[in-house]
């Protein structure tokens, strides 16, 4: 089929004009960028939701209003939508390359490591709600069943990208940092400024789970870890048998939790100083020579303790890591207090339109640490992001399972 | 069961995969094939059992452990590719592609490293990777296919069957779903354990860049049925995102404050 060549904005527009549009976008995007050093910020609640509103009912009256004028059908259109995706993508590629940070760190040239608060990401994401909502608007007036998922997954990718880019200035994340018994209701962000909370939390009781300790084979001279087994070191185990260079090495006992006895050694102790010990026999297959002795972790009273094999290499235990670390506290809020929460990671708690999360601890004293880091989240959008998810996925999966159901019936027909 | 069992299932498993695979082109009985790929699935599920049982952790921490899925499932998405559109060379291409990650796994040791930091510790952690895995294993069927589309129109100047792209359409809305999913279930899981459901982690942003990818791809394909040529390469350059979100992310300078390097 021979094409009949047309000149590039001589209707109708393909790829060339979604691209020279893309190309002037961006040109658009750098040029802010360039003239305004100031990273964009979305205006706080209530302003962004009305903005949010306003551009939602401007979609389809637009779409209505002026549909006879081509370029607003265009815009709804496969080449239109592809290449918003694709300037989309090219800022994520740079985002995904130039590693991007924090608001208070020196910006590069066109805003390349905080492309969140660009001009460009700005303009792209209006370029791509823009045409994802006139497809949706377009779909919607003229709708049939069939249309479920499409209509589903486009509304709820805009539904994201819209509640996501909104909630960039109503999201509060804050750092509250709080040692066992005191009371605290501020909290830092970021930046490190400080903030008051709705809310004070006090810490009961802050305690860690750890892993046994690892093996380690330590030179003596150097004090590193043999570097053979260094990315292999065995979790310490009672009765278990090693073989480190040429020691055989037998675990004979095992303590998780001892403290240190003048006449054996160490013994059980469940102190809250207690550290891991171990007695560890070991033949050295080179002499012929057994040798057996205790070897543990340290705590603020307590010195590690290593095990001498001979003039090269001694036996020590690795840090222990964390299995769990968790924070026993109170809540004070409007005059009420909530007691026994327990705040552990990958478990938060929700409280007066925050959440609250278990982030981390003094890592120097580790398990003897008596501060427990708790992060406090509001982030009042989620709700709509997470429906703008939900109807996404579900989209997607209809759209999935029709388009299977078409093919058999077309099958069937044939 | 540790690594230090796996090459010996891993080389039982890889037996029966080239066998099947042999068995499925020159035996006269199906049966043969059939028995034999599905006897080296069972070998390597089982050592994946073992192995998260031995370790009491679900073994998906290390890139090591990442492989070992995909090996599985790879194998398994060629096999039931051939099982339901009756595409047959799939299966040796994705044992041999499976046969690579067995042996890369043989080669580079990994750490036999039982402990699982308290951020992994969530009932989201299988579902999330899994799902990635299988899309992961899906989309490189796929890729497989537009891999074997390009060599025969570059070097043997032979145009494939269309059916053979249609056969990418459908690996591509079965990976696009599970991607999604994968997607979805990561931002859930963040937002329970760091707080936030977006972050524009390296990682993050990666596995965005994969979905958009594909993405592109589907609309191509929606609009544009007749340009296959396109359709071939642009399935390849997804593939090459998404082997960069999986594990060439490690090298990138963006990564080094990711949540998401476990490994060392």
């Amino acid at each position: 089929m021979a094409e009949v060549k047309r000149k590039t904005w001589e209707k109708p527009w393909g790829y060339k004009e979604s691209a020279a549009i893309v190309a002037g976008l961006m040109i658009i995007g750098v040029m802010l960028d360039m003239l305004s050093a100031a990273i964009v910020e979305m205006p706080v609640y209530p302003y962004n939701a009305i903005l949010g509103l306003v551009f939602m009912a401007l979609i389809p009256c637009v779409y209505f209003s002026f549909r006879k004028i081509y370029v607003v059908r265009w815009l709804s259109e496969v080449p239109a939508c592809l290449g918003a995706i694709v300037l989309f993508s090219l800022i994520a590629l740079a985002m995904a390359v130039v590693p991007q940070v924090l608001e208070g760190q020196p910006t590069m040239v066109l805003k390349l490591n905080k492309l969140q608060g660009s001009w460009l990401f700005t303009i792209s994401s209006i370029y791509l709600l823009t045409t994802l909502g006139l497809v949706v608007v377009r779909r919607i007036s003229t709708f049939k069943v069939a249309d479920i998922g499409f209509v589903a997954s486009h509304l709820g990718m805009w539904i994201v990208v819209m509640a996501a880019g909104l909630s960039s200035s109503d999201l509060k994340r804050f750092q509250v940092a709080v040692e066992e018994g005191q009371t605290v209701n501020m909290a830092y962000d970021k930046d490190y400024s400080w903030h008051t909370l709705p809310f004070a939390i006090k810490l009961d009781d802050f305690s860690i789970d750890e892993f046994p300790a690892k093996l380690a084979l330590v030179k003596s001279a150097t004090m590193e870890i043999e570097s053979k087994v260094k990315n292999n070191l065995p979790l310490i185990e009672k009765g278990k048998l090693f073989k480190l260079k040429n020691f055989s090495i037998e675990i004979v006992e095992y303590l998780p939790s001892a403290k240190a006895d003048s006449s054996k050694g160490f013994v059980v102790s469940e102190d809250s100083l207690a550290v891991q010990a171990a007695f560890v026999k070991c033949f050295n297959n080179k002499t012929g020579q057994t040798k057996e002795a205790w070897i543990n972790s340290s705590s603020p009273v307590q010195s590690a303790g290593v095990f001498y094999l001979d003039s090269t290499y001694l036996l020590a235990m690795t840090l222990p890591e964390p299995k769990k670390f968790s924070s026993k506290i109170e809540i004070l809020v409007h005059n009420d207090i909530k007691k026994n929460v327990l705040l552990e990671v990958n478990k938060p708690f929700a409280i007066a339109g925050w959440k609250l999360y278990q982030t981390g601890y003094d890592k120097e004293k580790g398990k003897f640490s008596k501060l427990s880091i708790i992060e406090a989240v509001r982030d009042p959008w989620v709700p709509a992001v997470y429906l703008g998810i939900i109807l996404s996925m579900a989209g997607i999966i209809i759209s999935f399972w029709t388009k299977k159901k078409e093919k058999r019936l077309n099958t069937n027909g044939k | 069961m540790t690594w230090l069992e796996f090459p010996y299932f891993a080389a039982v498993s890889a037996l029966f995969y080239v066998a099947g695979s042999v068995f499925l082109y020159t035996s006269k009985n199906k049966l043969w094939g059939n028995a034999a790929i599905i006897t080296g699935l069972a070998v390597l599920g089982t050592f994946i059992g073992a192995f998260w049982a031995g370790l009491d952790r679900l073994p998906l921490r290390t890139l090591g452990e990442t492989r070992l899925w995909y090996a599985f499932f790879l194998v398994l998405a060629g096999y039931l590719t051939y099982l339901r559109w009756g595409i047959k060379w799939i299966v040796p291409y994705s044992c041999g592609l499976a046969l690579m990650f067995l042996i890369l796994n043989i080669v580079f040791v990994e750490a036999h490293d039982k402990t699982l930091m308290p951020a992994l510790q969530s009932p989201w952690f299988a579902p999330h990777v899994i799902v990635y895995m299988i899309s992961y294993a899906v989309l490189a069927a796929s890729a497989l296919v537009s891999a074997k589309a390009l060599f025969e129109m570059f070097f043997r100047n032979r145009h494939v069957n269309d059916d053979v792209l249609k056969l990418a359409d459908n690996l591509v809305s079965v990976g696009f779903t599970f991607l999604s999913l994968g997607l979805i279930f990561g931002a859930f899981w963040a937002k329970e354990a760091w707080g936030h459901y977006w972050t524009w982690d390296p990682k993050e942003t990666w596995a965005l860049l994969t979905w958009l990818a594909y993405l592109v791809y589907i609309h191509i394909r929606f609009r544009h049925k007749q340009n296959e040529n396109l359709a071939y390469f642009l399935l390849f350059i997804s593939f090459v995102v998404l082997i960069v979100a999986w594990f060439g992310i490690n090298y990138l300078p963006s990564a080094a404050n990711s949540v998401h390097t476990y490994s060392n």
